[in-house]
């Protein structure tokens, strides 16, 4: 952007601040709006790599994240009037929003595009650090990273990653596309000019060794062969990773503060039931893309060999997802009583399966879980945030969730069913949770004349039929005030709102037996039909 | 400002204002407000500096030093006072196939170390390695306090060990966590007086009869074999596993053979993890068994010795000197949190004259308390407080007990 264009904009900024607030109303003509409008493009962003250690001090000992005035709340401001969250670079409304078939879960988001048979060229080795792997380019000249299961928990890190990119792209997300792969040494072949840098950063040529020395530490399976995902390179320029507060300051598409965004408040639920503890900065991914001839920043979430019962290099802690790394209050408990006080998650029971590593459905608590340190968007999570979420969890019924699971690809069965056993149960732990935090009722439209939804703990049998009471308003938009239609008291929709103009807008506010939960539906009243424009969700 | 630029203001503001009665408008608006203001993305100092620190390498770098020469912190005897010096240290040779190391290390209280190792550790596809050593220390005050269990806290001198050693060990790896080997060596002691000025150096007060080696020390031939099974899940803070060692060694007295022995040292560790290894039963047993074959004498700089931070925790450093030792350690550890165990422990042994007496009476006991800090599960710092009948001792060490 040239300076003077700069220029203008900055002087223009004050005056579109005051035209937004003089235009300010509830509902806008074109709500809701189930798709952002094409970013505006981005012709430079910096790649910017984040310290995870300063990570975890910032958000272990400071709360980075906007805080409302005491009393308050801060509601997600990425939803749209319906509570729903439009597709965008963060988001796209999968399996929550229209259910997708069995095999389109399951392709997930792979475009078929495995490593090609033949002589994998390697290009880089990671010996060091938590995840040994490999770099390689495929006869087709594709770059892939390759991942390994550690020794003790032979398949564990490599199902997870398959499993959790399956279910986090038919949450909605942007993930990379990662396959599992088997391969025997021969296909290996260091490729020419590749350098090898040590521990200390020296680099030197890699050498046939040193992919034998990355191999030493990897099972084989039966056959003897190497087992592996295989991760295709995102598209794109990666610029580094998001952090989960704040915005980036060089993307003009990057205006609300990420703690805000409802997909990465409601991602806390996701990672309670995948047990993804691990979700953090280091684990995202934002590539500067060209989608329709507009260059824009996507954000991705990646690496899920953590998840499940998985900790990539062992498996899991018992402690995983329910105390964080450092605590000061547990640790001086624990410290203080000798031991003696043991928690629950210790006491926690796990079968004998090293591929599943440590997975339990018994003592989970979704309200509870912990990740690692303090995500900030996940500290600023409300009801409504969780609903929203916890519908899509239980979008999943059991045969999606065995199928997703055999992507997997366990060799024993008992490990797929338990993970499996696991997933259902925690699914339903979350239901039954989130859906009694707030008034469930959801799936909203006009038929025939009345107001019709579905009660979601009714629908999931987590409660009994009941009954509802609805007290219709007149709604001024400008205003954001509602007067009372006295009577109007059933799921009718009163001939008030029936026989209103074009443009005018009507509400319930819908009760069950505990009134401080209330959901109000607005509707508006169209050219041809009444439509339901808005849902507000109080508790 | 110039007129054309006003006239675009207005035509933009005019837009816009039309635009944010739209969401999707709202939303463009909104962008176009960030644009004004867009700035480069940079992180802040300080994650700067981290930032710097780790992709630079430097604590890499500063660990492993410059062109191989770093600095090599304590790993002298226990009671030597903080140690440091140069260590040349290269595991790059050969793709990792050979390490070559050499460290000259002094404390404040002028204990002294220069060792130089080579090693080959990846022989034979990782199953075989050979480990070429020599050392020579210079220790100027080495706690005695007289022979067997009965010596007095009372009794406490000090001598200056002084010894060379070259040693070759080679071995194999048959199986994952077995090792067999053998080692070749020599020894060469001298014993001279301590320099504690506060105590007595321990020629004045103890005699060759019942600290044999006092009056003249020997050079050794020294060889032997071992074998090690260790299936701890991990070496650094084990949580469960075993290790189990035994070892025995023959030092031949060149010139006298008066003072030539046999050494059998054995070393059970188990550990018994409960409450999904949240909490950990460690238990150790040792002992050391020498062969003085009749009139022959393990000279007493040879002896096991007991107490210290690796042993009898309640007592100081060398308290205990015979020719036969046993320990027994049993710790209850704790996680307080991921970076942290404590531990409360039981320590248990005596040193004896005759191998009948190869027994649990009269041991020696202390008991304590700990706590464990670890970077991902390996322990690289611990302190522990010993109690004793002689006392307490704290100990800060940066290793792991067992």
């Amino acid at each position: 952007m040239g300076q003077v264009q700069q220029r203008v904009l900055r002087a223009v900024a004050p005056l579109l601040l005051l035209a937004l607030s003089a235009a300010a109303q509830r509902f806008r003509p074109d709500d809701p709006l189930w798709r952002e409008p094409r970013p505006r493009p981005v012709r430079q962003a910096a790649v910017r790599a984040l310290s995870d250690y300063y990570d975890f001090f910032l958000n272990t000992f400071t709360k980075p994240e906007e805080k409302p005035p005491k009393g308050k709340t801060i509601r997600a401001l990425s939803a749209n009037t319906l509570g729903e969250v439009p597709d965008s670079a963060w988001y796209t409304s999968r399996h929550g929003r229209r259910r997708m078939t069995l095999e389109e879960l399951l392709k997930g988001p792979d475009t078929g595009r495995p490593p090609a048979p033949g002589t994998w060229k390697v290009t880089k080795v990671k010996s060091e650090g938590v995840t040994p792997g490999l770099e390689i380019d495929d006869p087709l000249v594709r770059h892939y990273w390759l991942k390994f299961d550690p020794v003790t928990n032979p398949e564990m890190a490599t199902a997870a990653d398959v499993i959790g990119t399956t279910f986090f792209h038919a949450l909605g997300y942007n993930v990379p596309e990662y396959y599992l792969v088997t391969f025997d040494r021969p296909q290996l072949e260091v490729a020419p000019k590749s350098t090898y840098t040590d521990a200390l950063g020296h680099k030197r040529a890699l050498t046939e060794r040193d992919v034998d020395e990355v191999l030493f530490n990897v099972p084989r399976d039966r056959d003897r062969r190497y087992r592996a995902v295989a991760s295709l390179a995102v598209p794109g320029k990666g610029i580094g990773k998001f952090r989960y507060h704040g915005t980036r300051a060089d993307d003009p598409n990057d205006t609300i503060p990420h703690e805000n965004r409802r997909e990465l408040r409601g991602l806390f639920l996701f990672c309670a039931w995948l047990g993804h503890d691990d979700s953090r900065a280091i684990n995202t991914y934002d590539s500067l893309v060209e989608e329709d001839g507009v260059p824009f920043i996507k954000h991705y979430l990646m690496d899920f060999g953590s998840i499940l019962g998985s900790a990539s290099v062992k498996a899991n802690s018992a402690r995983s997802g329910h105390e964080r790394l450092f605590a000061l209050k547990p640790a001086v408990i624990e410290l203080l009583t000798l031991g003696l006080y043991v928690p629950r998650w210790a006491r926690a029971r796990f079968p004998k399966l090293p591929a599943g590593g440590r997975f339990e459905h018994e003592i989970f608590e979704p309200e509870r879980y912990k990740t690692e340190y303090r995500n900030p968007a996940f500290e600023n999570r409300l009801p409504d945030d969780c609903f929203w979420a916890a519908r899509q969890v239980m979008a999943f019924d059991d045969a999606h969730i065995r199928a997703i699971v055999a992507k997997g690809g366990y060799n024993d069965p008992r490990s797929a069913d338990w993970v499996s056993t696991c997933l259902i149960a925690r699914r339903d732990r979350i239901g039954k949770t989130y859906f009694a935090t707030v008034l469930p009722l959801d799936g909203f439209e006009v038929r025939d004349g009345r107001l019709v939804f579905e009660d979601l703990a009714v629908l999931y049998k987590f409660t009994a039929p009941r009954e509802y009471e609805a007290a219709w308003s007149r709604f001024d938009n400008l205003k954001e005030s509602k007067t009372a239609l006295p009577g109007r008291t059933t799921l009718a929709v009163p001939p008030e709102a029936r026989q209103a103009a074009p443009g005018e807008y009507f509400c319930a506010d819908l009760r069950a037996a505990d009134r401080r939960k209330t959901v109000t539906v607005y509707l508006r009243q169209g050219e041809r039909d009444i439509q339901v424009v808005g849902v507000d969700r109080a508790w | 400002m110039p007129a054309r630029h006003l006239v675009t203001l207005l035509l933009a503001t005019a837009t816009l204002c039309g635009q944010v009665s739209t969401r999707a408008g709202e939303i463009e608006a909104a962008r176009l407000v960030k644009s004004a203001g867009l700035k480069p993305e940079k992180n802040n100092r300080v994650e700067q500096a981290l930032l710097y620190i780790k992709e630079s390498k430097v604590l890499e770098r500063f660990t492993a030093g410059i062109a191989g020469f770093r600095l090599k912190l304590g790993g002298l005897v226990s009671g030597s006072g903080f140690a440091a010096g140069p260590e040349y240290l290269r595991r790059d040779l050969a793709d990792g196939g050979v390490v070559v190391r050499g460290s000259v290390r002094a404390s404040a209280k002028r204990y002294q170390l220069y060792d130089l190792e080579l090693a080959f550790p990846k022989l034979a596809e990782q199953h075989a390695f050979v480990d070429l050593y020599a050392v020579h220390r210079n220790y100027p005050r080495i706690d005695y306090y007289g022979p067997g269990p009965e010596s007095r806290k009372s009794g406490r001198s000090n001598f200056r060990l002084e010894d060379t050693a070259y040693e070759v060990t080679a071995g194999v790896k048959p199986v994952e966590r077995l090792r067999l080997g053998g080692t070749a060596g020599y020894l060469a002691v001298n014993v001279g007086p301590g320099g504690d000025s506060r105590f007595v150096s321990t020629e004045k007060i103890y005699s060759q009869a019942g600290t044999p080696g006092i009056d003249q020390q020997a050079d050794f031939w020294r060889g032997g074999v071992f074998a090690q099974y260790d299936w701890r899940d991990n070496p650094g803070g084990p949580r469960r596993g075993g290790n189990y060692l035994l070892r025995y060694s023959r030092y031949s007295d060149r010139r006298q053979q008066v003072q030539s022995f046999g050494r059998l040292d054995l070393e059970v560790q188990q550990y018994v993890p409960f409450f999904n290894e949240r909490r950990v039963i460690a238990l150790r047993a040792k002992s050391v068994l020498t062969d003085d074959s009749g009139r022959r004498q393990v000279p007493f700089y040879l002896q096991p010795t007991l107490g210290g931070s690796e042993d009898l925790r309640g007592f100081r450093p060398f308290r205990f000197y015979d020719d036969h030792m046993m320990v027994f350690n049993a710790e209850y550890r704790w996680e307080t949190f991921s970076g942290m165990d404590a531990a409360v422990f039981a320590d248990a042994g005596k040193v004896f004259h005759r191998r009948q007496q190869w027994n649990l009476k009269d041991l020696e006991s202390s008991v304590g308390f700990g706590l464990r800090f670890n970077v991902q599960n390996s322990v690289f710092m611990r302190i522990d407080v010993g109690f004793s009948h002689e006392g307490f001792q704290v100990w800060v060490k940066f290793n792991n007990v067992f």
